[in-house]
C-alpha cells in the first residue's frame, strides 16, 4: 500500500508549502522525515516567501514583523519587556540606548507596528498559535538563505528590531543587529524612526503648502511639488531614507492602507521617482493603487487625465474599482479623462454596475445625484433600471432591491421623480414603503414623509395595503402614524365612488386579523367610512 | 499517436485512452513529447501511471482544457506565489479529489510524474488541509505514518519548538 513517506521529496515539499505557520510543530513532531523537511532552512526560506509576501526581496521584512506582531497583536498593541532578559549586553540596555528608556517603549512599538501597517489582519488566538512554531522556523540559517536569494532589510526594521528585543530569538536578534551594523555602519541609527521621519517629512511639506496658499482660500488642495520643497533639505533626507536606507511602508491592507495610501499620494506629488525607488526595494504598488488612484481622482489639482498618465506610467493600474469610484464622484473632467482612457464599451459597463448597485440591497442609501449624473451621461435603458429596481428573487416579499437598504427613500423618491406615479416602478416602490413603514419605527425618520409625497402625486392606498395598516395596528408606537395614514385615506376615499370604499369594506370582511386589532382598525376608519357602515361591518365579522 | 488532434495514451496495465491533443497538453511532459516526436501513430506509453488513474487525470484535463496554459518555466515562480496565495479549492476541485488516501496519493504522483502542475497543487492543498489543525499523532494515524522518533528525540524536537512559548 502506497504511503505518504514513499512520496519524493519534492511532492512532500510541495505539501509542506501549503501549510498553515501553526501546523509546523506538529508537522515536525511526524517521523524523521517531515522533521528534515521542516528544518531545512532552504525549505522554510520557500514556506516564507510563498506565506509572507510576493517578492523575495521582502521575505525578511515580514517575517521579522511578524515575529514582532506576536504578542502585540494579541495584547491590543503591547510589548511586554521581560524582567530577565535572555540576551546578554556589555552593558545594561538602557545604557547602551539612553535615549530610548523602557517606560516609552510600549508607546513606540504600538506606534510603529501600527503605522507600518503590520498589524496582520488574523485571529490574535491563530497568531499567537502559529508564531509559536514560526518563531522556530525563522532561524538565522533560514535568514542567510533568504539574504541569498535577494532578499533585502531596510533600515528601519533595524530599529523596529531594536525596540521589540524581547521578541525576536535571542541568536536572530544578535544576527540582525550584527546584519544591521554590517549593511548600514553607523548610519544604521538604531534609536531613529524612517517610517515617522518620512511621515513627518510629507506632511509637514503638505502643511507647509497649506499655510502658503492659506490666502487663496479655494486652493486647499492644491499640489506640493513646489521648486522650494524639491531643493529642502527634507526632501534630500527623503530621498536617502528611501534610496539608500530602502524604505518602504510595509503595508498589509487593514485601516492603515488608506493613511498610507495618502502618504504615497503626497509623496508622488513631491517626486514620482521615488516611487519608482520604493518598488525596486520590494514594494508591491498592487496593495495600495486602488486607495492611491482614489486620492488622485478626489484630491489631485489639475487636469485627471494628465495626472492619473503620469500614475500609469509609473506602474499603478486602472482598475474597475478605481473607475466606479471616478464616476460616482459626479465630475465631467473626470468621466472625459476616463473616456480618454479606457473604451466606452467597458465605460458603459461600470455606469450600468453603479446603477445596479445604488439601487441595490446592500448600499446604506442610494445617492440621486449619481443616478441622475449617470443617467445623463450614459445610455441607461429602462430595462436596466427595471432590473436594478425590480430584480428581486421570487422568494422576497418586497417588491424592490433598495428595500434593505438603511435609508432607501432617496431610491424611492427618485423612482417618483423620473417615472411619475402611474409606472409600475412607482407602484412597486409606494408598496414597498408600506411595507417598510409597516416593518418598524425604526426606518421611519426618513420615510415618514413619503406617503404624503406618493398621494399628492397622484398614488392611491389599494385595499390590497391593508395587511401593512393591520400589522401597524399591532403596535401602538405606531399609533400617530397610522393616525395620520387613515387621515390620508379618508381623504381619499371621500373623493372616491362608492364602488372603492366598498372595495375596502369587503377586504376588513376577508381579514384574518384578531378581534381587538379588528376593532382598532375599525374605530380609526370611522372617520373613512361612515359609522353605520363600520357597525355592520363589526357586527358581520363578529358572527 | 496523434490522428487529427487526438492522442492515444497507454497506461501502466496496457489500457488505452484516446484524447484530445489539447486535453493532453495539459501536461507539460506530453506537451514536451508531442512537440519532439510530432505527428506519429504511436500510443505513448505511460509506464508510471495505471489505468484507473489515468482515467481519473484526464477527466481532470478535460475539465480544465480549456484554462490559462501551463507558465513557461521561468515564469514559474511568480506564477505559483500568486497562486499559493489563493488557497481556495473550486467547487468542482473539491469534488473530483475527494477519494481514499491512496488514490490520493495516486493522483498527486501521477501529477507530479506527468508535470501537471495544477493538478499537482490541488493534490498538495487536500493533504495540507487533511493535516491542518491536527497533532503528530493524528496525522500519523491519518496516514499511516511510522513514528520513527525515539521518546528521547521526541521529547527533544518538543523542547525545541518552545522557545516562543517561553517568551
Amino acid at each position: 500500500m502506497l504511503t505518504f513517506t514513499q512520496f519524493p521529496v519534492e511532492i512532500l515539499l510541495e505539501i509542506f508549502f501549503q501549510l498553515d505557520c501553526n501546523d509546523l510543530n506538529a508537522f515536525s513532531l511526524t517521523c524523521i522525515k517531515f522533521l528534515k523537511i521542516s528544518r531545512d532552512p532552504h525549505s522554510v526560506a520557500n514556506l516564507i516567501i510563498k506565506k509572507f509576501s510576493n517578492s523575495t526581496k521582502l521575505s525578511v521584512c515580514k517575517s521579522v514583523l511578524y515575529l514582532l506582531n506576536r504578542n502585540t497583536a494579541s495584547k491590543s498593541l503591547q510589548v511586554v519587556v521581560p524582567t530577565n532578559p535572555r540576551i546578554t549586553y556589555s552593558r545594561p540596555f538602557h545604557e547602551e540606548y539612553p535615549q530610548q528608556p523602557f517606560r516609552n517603549r510600549r508607546i513606540y512599538a504600538g506606534r510603529n507596528t501600527e503605522l507600518l501597517g503590520a498589524s496582520v489582519p488574523i485571529v490574535a488566538n491563530e497568531l499567537n498559535n502559529g508564531i509559536k512554531s514560526f518563531a522556530k522556523a525563522f532561524t538565522v540559517k533560514v535568514c542567510v538563505v533568504l539574504l541569498r536569494r535577494g532578499a533585502i532589510i531596510p533600515r528601519f526594521l533595524f530599529q523596529l528590531i531594536i525596540k521589540d528585543v524581547s521578541l525576536i530569538p535571542p541568536d536572530l536578534f544578535s544576527f540582525l543587529v550584527g546584519l544591521g551594523l554590517q549593511l548600514y555602519g553607523c548610519n544604521v541609527e538604531f534609536h531613529s524612526d524612517d517610517h515617522a521621519s518620512v511621515t513627518k517629512i510629507v506632511m509637514d511639506a503638505v502643511l507647509a503648502h497649506w499655510v502658503r496658499d492659506a490666502n487663496n482660500a479655494n486652493n486647499y488642495t492644491a499640489i506640493i511639488g513646489n521648486p522650494v520643497a524639491k531643493a529642502s533639505p527634507e526632501l534630500a533626507l527623503l530621498r536617502k531614507i528611501i534610496k539608500e536606507y530602502k524604505y518602504m511602508p510595509l503595508n498589509v491592507g487593514g485601516r492603515n492602507n488608506n493613511n498610507i495610501s495618502y502618504l504615497l499620494f503626497k509623496l508622488a506629488n513631491m517626486e514620482m521617482q521615488l516611487i519608482d525607488e520604493m518598488k525596486s526595494n520590494g514594494f508591491d504598488l498592487s496593495t495600495v493603487n486602488d486607495d492611491v488612484l482614489k486620492w488622485v481622482l478626489r484630491r489631485q489639482t489639475g487636469s485627471p487625465l494628465e495626472s492619473l498618465q503620469t500614475f500609469l506610467r509609473h506602474g499603478f493600474e486602472l482598475t474597475p474599482d478605481v473607475i466606479i469610484h471616478g464616476l460616482q464622484l459626479g465630475r465631467s473632467d473626470i468621466l472625459e479623462a476616463l473616456r480618454a482612457l479606457i473604451c466606452q464599451k467597458d465605460l458603459q459597463n461600470h455606469a450600468e454596475e453603479i446603477v445596479l448597485d445604488l439601487l441595490g440591497p446592500k448600499k446604506v442609501y442610494t445617492t440621486d445625484g449619481i443616478l441622475d449624473y449617470i443617467r445623463s451621461s450614459f445610455n441607461i435603458s429602462d430595462n436596466l433600471v427595471g432590473e436594478a429596481l425590480l430584480g428581486v428573487s421570487k422568494d422576497s416579499a418586497y417588491q424592490t432591491r433598495p428595500f434593505p437598504q438603511e435609508h432607501p427613500a432617496t431610491a424611492w423618491k427618485w423612482t417618483l421623480r423620473h417615472y411619475g406615479p402611474s409606472h409600475p416602478f412607482t407602484l412597486a416602490s409606494f408598496d414597498d414603503i408600506l411595507m417598510k413603514l409597516a416593518a418598524g419605527p425604526a426606518s421611519h425618520c426618513c420615510l415618514r414623509s413619503l406617503p404624503d409625497q406618493f398621494l399628492s402625486a397622484g398614488l392611491k392606498f389599494q385595499p390590497k395595503h391593508l395587511k401593512y395598516f393591520v400589522q401597524m395596528a399591532v403596535s401602538s408606537e405606531m399609533d400617530s402614524l397610522l393616525d395620520h395614514l387613515f387621515d390620508l385615506l379618508r381623504l381619499q376615499l371621500t373623493a372616491t365612488h362608492y364602488s372603492e370604499r366598498k372595495k375596502w369594506n369587503q377586504s376588513l370582511l376577508e381579514a384574518d386579523v384578531d378581534q381587538g386589532i379588528l376593532n382598532k382598525i375599525l374605530g380609526k376608519m370611522d372617520t373613512a367610512l361612515s359609522n353605520r357602515r363600520s357597525k355592520r361591518l363589526k357586527k358581520s365579522h363578529d358572527y | 499517436m496523434v490522428v487529427s488532434s487526438k492522442v492515444i495514451l497507454s497506461s501502466s496495465d496496457a489500457q488505452s485512452f484516446t484524447v484530445e491533443k489539447k486535453v493532453a497538453e495539459r501536461s507539460i511532459l506530453l506537451k514536451n513529447m508531442l512537440e519532439d516526436i510530432g505527428d506519429s501513430e504511436e500510443p505513448i506509453p505511460l509506464p508510471n501511471v495505471s489505468g484507473k488513474v489515468l482515467k481519473k487525470v484526464i477527466e481532470y484535463c478535460e475539465h480544465h482544457k480549456d484554462d490559462d496554459p501551463a507558465p513557461a518555466e521561468e515564469e514559474r515562480e511568480v506564477f505559483d506565489n500568486a497562486r499559493s496565495r489563493n488557497d481556495e479549492i473550486s467547487e468542482w476541485d473539491g469534488t473530483f479529489i475527494t477519494c481514499e488516501n491512496e488514490e490520493l496519493f495516486e493522483i498527486i504522483l501521477a501529477a507530479n510524474y506527468l508535470d501537471i502542475k495544477p493538478l499537482l497543487d490541488l493534490g498538495c492543498k487536500t493533504v495540507a488541509n487533511m493535516i491542518r489543525g491536527k497533532n503528530a499523532e493524528q496525522i500519523r494515524e491519518l496516514f499511516n505514518i511510522e513514528n520513527d522518533f525515539t521518546p528521547e528525540e521526541e521529547e527533544q524536537i518538543r523542547r525545541e519548538n518552545e522557545w516562543a512559548v517561553d517568551a
